[in-house]
C-alpha cells in the first residue's frame, strides 16, 4: 500500500498529500522548493531593507515585485533579457542531469558571442551567426567532455581552466587577428555592434520591440531538451548516469559518449546563448573583447543562478530566468522611491539571496517529509536510499 | 630589462605567491576535511573588502594622528587590518559549512551562490558605509606612506606599498603547512575527508572537524584575497577576486591535494602573472624589439601560458590525481 492511498484512507489529509506529491513527483517538488526559495528570499531582502530604512520598507517590497509588470517596456525588457538566460540556465541544467557542473559555460558564452557577431559583421545573417555560435560553443563543451570521459578530469576545473584560456584567446585575437572595420573606432577594446541583419528579427508586439524571434527559438529548444530527456532513451541513459554510474555501466550505458555528448550540448547551447545576448533588435549590447580588465562574462554565471532556482528542470527555466529579470527591472525604481535608501544594487542582493536559498531546497523537501513523518506514522524510506545511493558514488 | 621594472616584476610576484599558495590552502584545509569549497572567491572578496574597508575608516577616524602617517602606525593599522580580514573569513565560512554539514545541501551549488552573495553583500556594506553608491573601494589611500625611498632602484620598487599583512600570510603559510603535515588534527582531518564513518568509529567528531576545516580555509582564503587587493598597485578596487578564488581552487587540484606540491604550483602560476605585466609594459616603451604585433607581444598570451600549459599537466598525470574520497559528500551518522 503506498503513502497516497493510505491517506486517503484516513480521510482527506491536505498536508499528506501534498507531502505524497513532494515525494513522488520530482517536478512538483522542484516546483515547491522555487516557491518557497523565492519567498524566503524576499522576506530576507524585507529585512535588510528594514534595517537599510524602516520608513521605505513596505513601498520598496511593493515596488520590488510590481514594477516588472508596470508598463509594457519594461515587461518586454525583462522578456527579452530573460531568453538568453533561459538558455544559458538549460546548458547548466542539462548538464547536471548526469552530475556534471559545466562550470565551462561562461567561456562557451564568450566564445560563442565573439564567433557570431565576427560572422555578422562579415555579412552572414542572423540564423547563420546564431549557429556559428552554437558550434563554436559546442567545441568549447567538448573539450570539458572529452577531458572528463577520455582522462578522468575533473570537469569544474577543465571548465575554469577553458574558460581563461579561451577568455585570452579572443583578446589576442581582438588584438592582432580582426581586421579593425570590426573595431568600434572611438573604443577599440569594443567590437562593432551587429549590423542590422545579423539581429534577431523582432516579433514586433507593440511596446515590445525587443522581444525578438529568439524567444520563440528558446521556448522551441526547451522543449526539445525536455523531450529529450524524458521521453528518448539517450535521456534516459543520461539521467541513469547521473543517479547511479555504476548501474548504469553495468547495464551497457556508454558512459564515454554520454559524457562528452552532454557537455557538447551543453555548451551548444551556451553559444546560442551568447549569440543571443549581442542581437537583440533594439541597440545590442557591444562585445568587449579586451583583456585588460581581466573579468569574464558574468552572463554564464547567470546561468547557473537560473538553473539553480530552477532546479535543474528545462521547463523551470524558463520561469526563473523571467523571475531573476523581472526583479532586476525594478533596479532603478527602486532607487526613486526610496530618495535613494536602496541603492542600484539592491536587486542584486535580492537576488543572490533568493540562489542562495534556493540552493538549500533539498533540506526544505526533507523538512516538509519530516513533518510528514510525524503526521503519518509511515517513515520517509527514499532518504536512506538517496544517501546510500550518494555513498556508493 | 631595467631595474625598476624588475622591481616591480619581484613585487608582483611577492604579493602573488603569497596570496595563491594561501588561497590554494584555504581550498586544501576545506577539501581534506570533505567539503568542497567554490565559495573561495566569495571569502576572498568578503575578506579582502573587510580589511580595506577597515584601513578606509581608519583614514577617517583617526585623521592625521600617528597611526596613519607614520610606517610604524600603520604597522598596527595593518595588522588589525588582516585579523579583521581573517573574521571576516570565518564568519562567511559559516555560509558554506552550516548549510553542507547541518543541512545536507549540494555543496558546490551553495558555494556557487555565495561567490555572487560575497560581492552583493559588500556593494551593500559599501554604500552604507561610505555613503556612496559605488562599486569601487579605494585601496591606495596609504601608498604615500608606505613608500619606500632608500635611493636603490630595485629596492624601491620591490618593496614600496607592500604592508605587514605580506608577513602575516609567510606566517599563515608556515603554521598551516605545519598543522596540515605535522599535527594529530591535520592527520584528523584528512581523515575526515577520505573516510568519515572509519573516522567516526574511533571517536573523531566529523560534524566539528568539517566546521573548522572550512573556516580554517575561509579564513586563509580571506586573507589571501587582502593580501593580494592592498597590495595591489590599482587605485580603486573593483569589489572582485578577478577569477583568483576559482585559480586557486585549480592550483590545489593541480598540486594534487598535497601542502608542498602546492607551493610549487603556485610559484608557476605566480610568475607568470608577475611576468605578463612588467614584460609587456617593457614591449610598448621598446618598438625596436618588433614584438608589439606578434602573438608573443600580447599580454594576454602570458596570462594564457600557464592555463593552458596546467591544463596540459593534467591531462598527462590524470592517472595520479587523488580528490579526498568523501569529498563533497554529507556525512549521515546513520549511514555508519
Amino acid at each position: 500500500m503506498n503513502k497516497f492511498t493510505s491517506a486517503v484512507k484516513k480521510g482527506f489529509r491536505p498536508f499528506a498529500v501534498f507531502t505524497h506529491f513532494c515525494n513522488k513527483k520530482p517536478g512538483f517538488r522542484s516546483l515547491i522548493a522555487g516557491i518557497i526559495s523565492v519567498i524566503i528570499g524576499l522576506l530576507c531582502g524585507t529585512v535588510v531593507m528594514l534595517i537599510l530604512s524602516p520608513s521605505h520598507a513596505g513601498v520598496g517590497l511593493w515596488t520590488l515585485i510590481s514594477t516588472g509588470f508596470s508598463t509594457p517596456e519594461l515587461f518586454g525588457r525583462a522578456v527579452y533579457q530573460a531568453i538568453p538566460m533561459i538558455l544559458s540556465g538549460l546548458a547548466i541544467a542539462f548538464a547536471f542531469k548526469l552530475n556534471l557542473f559545466n562550470i565551462g559555460v561562461t567561456g562557451q558564452v564568450t566564445i560563442g558571442a565573439f564567433a557570431s557577431i565576427c560572422c555578422g559583421l562579415s555579412g552572414a545573417n542572423w540564423f547563420v551567426c546564431m549557429i556559428v555560435g552554437g558550434l563554436c560553443g559546442a567545441v568549447a563543451g567538448f573539450i570539458p567532455g572529452f577531458l572528463k570521459a577520455k582522462f578522468n578530469v575533473n570537469e569544474v576545473l577543465s571548465g575554469i581552466m577553458v574558460n581563461w584560456v579561451l577568455y585570452y584567446i579572443i583578446g589576442i585575437i581582438g588584438r592582432i587577428g580582426i581586421p579593425s572595420s570590426f573595431k568600434d573606432r572611438a573604443t577599440p577594446s569594443e567590437l562593432m555592434m551587429i549590423p542590422e541583419a545579423a539581429r534577431m528579427p523582432s516579433l514586433g508586439i507593440p511596446g515590445m520591440t525587443g522581444v525578438s524571434v529568439g524567444l520563440i527559438i528558446a521556448l522551441i529548444i526547451v522543449v526539445i531538451i525536455s523531450i529529450v530527456l524524458n521521453r528518448t532513451t539517450f535521456g534516459f541513459e543520461l539521467k541513469m548516469t547521473g543517479r547511479n554510474k555504476f548501474a548504469s555501466t553495468y547495464s551497457g550505458v556508454n558512459q564515454t559518449k554520454s559524457i562528452i555528448l552532454a557537455l557538447t550540448i551543453s555548451g551548444a547551447l551556451a553559444g546560442i546563448c551568447g549569440y543571443m545576448l549581442y542581437a537583440e533588435p533594439g541597440t545590442p549590447t557591444k562585445f568587449v573583447w579586451d583583456s585588460s580588465s581581466n573579468t569574464l562574462l558574468a552572463d554564464g554565471f547567470n546561468g547557473i543562478s537560473v538553473s539553480l532556482i530552477a532546479q535543474n528542470s528545462p521547463i523551470g527555466c524558463i520561469f526563473s530566468s523571467l523571475l531573476l529579470t523581472l526583479i532586476s527591472a525594478a533596479q532603478n525604481s527602486l532607487k526613486t522611491v526610496s530618495n535613494g535608501a536602496y541603492n542600484i544594487h539592491y536587486t542584486e542582493l535580492i537576488k543572490n539571496i533568493v540562489i542562495y536559498v534556493a540552493a538549500l531546497s533539498s533540506f526544505f523537501v526533507m523538512l516538509l517529509t519530516r513533518l510528514n513523518e510525524k503526521h503519518d506514522g509511515i517513515p520517509y524510506f527514499n532518504r536512506g536510499k538517496e544517501v546510500a545511493l550518494k555513498k556508493e558514488e | 630589462m631595467s631595474a625598476s621594472s624588475f622591481g616591480s616584476f619581484v613585487k608582483y610576484l611577492i604579493m602573488y605567491i603569497i596570496g595563491f599558495t594561501l588561497g590554494s590552502y584555504g581550498g586544501l584545509f576545506s577539501e581534506s576535511a570533505g567539503i568542497i569549497n567554490i565559495a573561495l572567491e566569495g571569502s576572498m572578496v568578503f575578506g579582502a573588502f573587510a580589511g580595506i574597508i577597515f584601513l578606509q575608516g581608519m583614514n577617517t577616524w583617526v585623521a592625521g594622528s600617528w597611526l596613519v602617517t607614520t610606517i610604524g602606525g600603520l604597522l598596527i593599522v595593518y595588522l588589525l587590518a588582516s585579523i579583521i580580514a581573517i573574521i571576516a573569513g570565518l564568519l562567511f565560512s559559516y555560509l558554506l559549512s552550516f548549510v553542507s554539514i547541518k543541512l545536507k545541501a549540494d555543496q558546490t551549488v551553495v558555494g556557487t551562490a555565495l561567490n555572487s552573495l560575497a560581492v552583493a553583500i559588500c556593494t551593500i556594506f559599501n554604500t552604507a558605509i561610505t555613503g556612496i553608491d559605488s562599486t569601487e573601494v579605494a585601496n591606495n589611500i596609504f601608498s604615500q606612506v608606505l613608500r619606500i625611498d632608500t635611493g636603490i632602484t630595485f629596492i624601491d620598487y620591490a618593496f614600496s606599498g607592500l604592508n605587514i599583512s605580506v608577513l602575516i600570510g609567510v606566517i599563515a603559510l608556515v603554521c598551516l603547512w605545519l598543522v596540515m603535515n605535522k599535527t594529530r588534527y591535520g592527520l584528523r582531518l584528512r581523515a575526515c575527508g577520505e573516510n568519515p564513518a572509519a573516522a567516526d568509529s574511533v571517536g573523531i567528531n566529523v560534524y566539528r572537524m568539517r566546521y573548522s576545516g572550512t573556516a580554517i580555509g575561509s579564513a586563509a582564503a580571506a586573507l589571501a584575497g587582502f593580501v593580494i587587493f592592498s597590495c595591489m598597485p590599482i587605485g580603486t578596487w573593483q569589489i572582485s577576486a578577478l577569477g583568483y578564488g576559482f585559480l586557486v581552487l585549480a592550483i590545489e587540484i593541480f598540486g594534487n591535494w598535497k601542502a608542498t606540491n602546492i607551493i610549487f604550483c603556485s610559484l608557476f602560476f605566480a610568475f607568470f602573472f608577475a611576468f605578463a605585466p612588467t614584460f609587456t609594459a617593457q614591449i610598448s616603451i621598446h618598438p625596436e624589439w618588433g614584438l608589439n604585433n606578434s602573438l608573443f607581444g600580447q599580454r594576454a598570451f602570458y596570462y594564457l601560458l600557464p592555463y593552458f600549459l596546467a591544463l596540459l599537466s593534467l591531462v598527462i598525470f590524470s592517472k595520479k590525481s587523488r580528490a579526498p574520497k568523501a569529498e563533497g559528500i554529507p556525512y549521515d551518522k546513520s549511514t555508519r
